[in-house]
């Protein structure tokens, strides 16, 4: 149908009184037109709550009167109202069978009294517009122990749907607001909407007392319900059951484990630490109590060294000194001796303290230095050895060693005695000798060891004749060696050089260099 | 596999949802590029098929049911939007159902007629309708700009917005009634022929509005109605959505 007929069909005797109070036209009908609006009955409410069924109510006029409800569908006859009673006075109810959705009814109330008439004005609506739900009932709370991060409470409000079956098939689809406002601010609503599920949980309600209520709508009405019955929820001030627990089950630990450290742990924080990090063993020495070490005990170290080869307890009440013989001792320069000291540091400073140019005689025992029975020193009397302790003999290379200061040689002094029972040092051997009576001493060997290194005692010219040679090469590699040093001063193998082109002609097959 | 258009859906689930699709669109993409050896392209190809054919029909159903909800809510703003300015006389309150360009069309008057009608005719009369106001709703859309009304910014837009929410859900239903057979694939075709033009003089114009967007509320209710109850049948092992 044209819409331009229907504008100019329904501008004519078509009504505006919608039940909202807008302002209506005025329009002929065929009620009586001069009677007052007061005495007309006017259809003031109409409500479908399941879009199934509605009813309609009218107020009534002052006179006792019948009323007749009169209505259309659409474009269709005029039929009255199928049940004035099941709504209450004044009302028309329409039952499953007379409802039907987005059609347009239009109707009218006529109030018959014995003298006239009276005839409502026209209202028309669609059964859509107007469903208003149930309120919701069954407010009920439930205060739980809020999970995870929050503290405090959490509260759970429920409520059910009084006719829950209109909602069974999804003909009405609700939607729900809940507010809530603590017990003292009136106004102060706050509003949860939209909830799709009849409960709702609120956290972070501070503890007091809060009253609550809920209201329903259908999803595609405009109209909400009325509010459901208020209820009063009063949140608790102290924690809740489970936090309790948890918090005297923290300080019942911490307690007790305070409690343990302070008596157990504590009193036994030696024993503990010596467990779990064990004191790193100073050196031992088998069948000696480190203790003994500690305090001092001379008698008893010296008992357990004694078994040590060569060692005489340190006697410090007497000293004693060896006579030496400077007769006969060879003359040379400090490198004929073999500096035994690797360090370079310390031969240097050897050096330093025997400068090269000084033709101070030294004496110098040929490496290894060992112990010649005195049969050999015999035959070399003329070749008088530097020998102190003919049993001893020691080793050239060790790191041990002193300087000592001797008395001005006697040069009659007779080489020792060798019948001497020697006493047990260690310092024992003379390397080199100053003439200002400095004295190179050095660890020797006893006797059993020596022979492992012997030298097969030479005749004295041959030695002689070794010797010359020995100094003549240690005179042309000096002189090499000094024209290299004005090169080189940082060059510090100079120390070594004594023992390199000396030793390896001397020591025949013997491997006494250490 | 088909494709499938996006439907927009509120918020956060549009996002999900399209990413979801796309991802499967890259993944069947990057399968046909036979880059994978042939025991990960079977694991891949079960996987895509669980995730990507595992978007059911009730998710379906129920963000159609959300669309249409806000179609119709847009709608009565609408209404309310012309009433809060509208002259207070001439004004219809409601136009009768003969009228609308739509009432062609046979539609359940009642709740046991719409519970009586199958899924698939149900689905068939939602889609019709919305078809039909396509034409109509460009129309408005047209004549919303120059409409002599103090909140017409207001009324253009929530219109705009109509359109594209009925696109959307056209589109989704158009997937949907795949699904359900060939009868919900039948769309009766509702012509408007008011034209484009609503009148000359502004009570005119504003009364044809108004009975236009009339019958766009009545309709929009009739298809929220019948996708909540085709909702609810689907969803008989979720009875939270009914």
């Amino acid at each position: 149908m044209d819409p331009e007929d229907v504008l100019l069909r329904q501008t004519g005797p078509m009504p505006s009184g919608a039940p909202k109070g807008r302002k209506r036209t005025m329009l002929r009908d065929s009620g009586d037109i001069g009677a007052p609006a007061a005495s007309r009955p006017q259809i003031y409410y109409c409500r479908s709550p399941n879009m199934e069924v509605f009813t309609c109510w009218w107020h009534p006029v002052e006179q006792q009167a019948v009323y007749v409800l009169t209505y259309s569908k659409d474009t269709g006859p005029q039929l009255e109202c199928p049940d004035y009673t099941s709504g209450g006075l004044h009302s028309c109810y329409f039952d499953k069978s007379h409802t039907s959705i987005w059609t347009y009814y239009c109707m009218t109330v006529t109030a018959m009294t014995p003298h006239r008439n009276y005839t409502s004005q026209q209202h028309c609506l669609d059964v859509v517009e107007i469903v208003e739900m149930e309120a919701p009932a069954n407010l009920s709370v439930s205060l739980r122990d809020a999970g995870g991060d929050e503290v405090g409470h959490s509260t759970l409000l429920s409520w059910t749907y009084p006719a829950p079956e209109v909602l069974r098939e999804g003909w009405i689809t609700l939607v729900y607001e809940l507010q809530y406002r603590r017990v003292g601010e009136d106004d102060n609503w706050k509003a949860k909407h939209p909830l799709r599920e009849p409960h709702v949980e609120l956290f972070g309600l501070r503890p007091g007392d809060y009253v609550v209520r809920v209201r329903c709508r259908s999803h595609n009405s405009r109209l909400w319900s009325k509010w459901s019955a208020t209820l009063l929820v009063s949140v608790p001030n102290r924690l809740p059951a489970g936090k309790v627990l948890v918090l005297v089950l923290v300080v019942g630990v911490g307690a007790v484990a305070l409690l343990v450290i302070a008596f157990g742990v504590i009193p036994q924080s030696r024993r503990i630490k010596d467990y779990f990090l064990p004191p790193i063993p100073k050196p031992r020495i088998t069948g000696i109590d480190p203790l003994l070490l500690k305090k001092g005990n001379f008698d008893e170290i010296n008992r357990h060294f004694s078994n040590f080869h060569g060692y005489r307890p340190p006697s410090y009440s007497v000293e004693l000194w060896d006579q030496v013989s400077a007769d006969g001792i060879y003359l040379s320069t400090p490198r004929d001796c073999g500096i035994l000291d690797r360090d370079r540091g310390t031969s240097v400073a050897i050096q330093n303290l025997f400068p090269v140019q000084n033709s101070s005689p030294y004496v110098c025992g040929t490496p290894p230095y060992c112990a010649v029975p005195p049969e050999a020193f015999a035959a070399l009397q003329d070749a008088p050895s530097p020998w102190q302790q003919p049993e001893t003999a020691f080793i050239s290379g060790s790191d041990y060693s002193t300087m000592v200061r001797l008395g001005v040689p006697d040069a009659s002094v007779s080489a020792p005695d060798p019948g001497r029972a020697p006493v047990q040092d260690f310092y024992t051997c003379v390397q080199l000798m100053r003439d200002s009576g400095e004295v190179h001493l050095v660890p020797c060997l006893p006797a059993p060891y020596c022979h492992d290194f012997l030298l097969p005692p030479v005749p004295d010219a041959a030695k002689r004749e070794e010797e010359e040679k020995k100094s003549k090469r240690l005179a042309e590699y000096q002189a090499r060696k000094n024209a290299a040093k004005d090169d080189d001063d940082d060059d510090r193998s100079n120390a070594a050089d004594p023992l390199l082109p000396v030793s390896p002609d001397d020591t025949r097959g013997s491997e006494g260099r250490f | 596999m088909q494709q499938k258009s996006e439907k927009k859906a509120t918020g956060p689930r549009r996002r999900r949802r399209r990413n979801r699709l796309r991802t499967c669109r890259t993944d069947e993409r990057t399968m046909a590029q036979g880059g994978i050896s042939g025991g990960k392209l079977f694991i891949t190809a079960v996987y895509l098929v669980a995730m990507c054919r595992a978007v059911p029909v009730n998710d379906l159903l129920d963000r159609a049911s959300q669309r249409s909800d806000k179609m119709h809510s847009l709608s009565t703003l609408l209404t309310q939007d012309m009433d809060s300015h509208f002259p207070p006389y001439g004004r219809m309150q409601m136009p009768r159902p003969a009228d609308c360009h739509t009432s062609g069309l046979l539609t359940p008057n009642d709740k046991e007629q719409a519970l009586q009608v199958s899924e698939s005719d149900l689905m068939s009369l939602a889609r019709s309708l919305l078809r039909g106001w396509v034409d109509p709703l460009a129309v408005l859309s047209t004549n919303a700009i120059t409409l002599p009304h103090p909140a017409k910014s207001s009324i253009s837009s929530k219109i705009q917005e109509l359109q594209e929410h009925s696109k959307s859900l056209a589109d989704g239903l158009d997937i949907l009634s795949s699904k359900m057979g060939p009868a919900a694939q039948a769309i009766s075709i509702l012509p408007y022929t008011g034209g484009t033009d609503l009148g000359q003089d502004r009570v005119t114009i504003l009364n044809k509005f108004n009975f236009l967007l009339s019958c766009l509320r009545r309709d929009s209710h009739k298809i929220d109605s019948f996708l909540k109850v085709l909702r609810c049948r689907a969803a008989k092992l979720q009875p939270e959505l009914c």
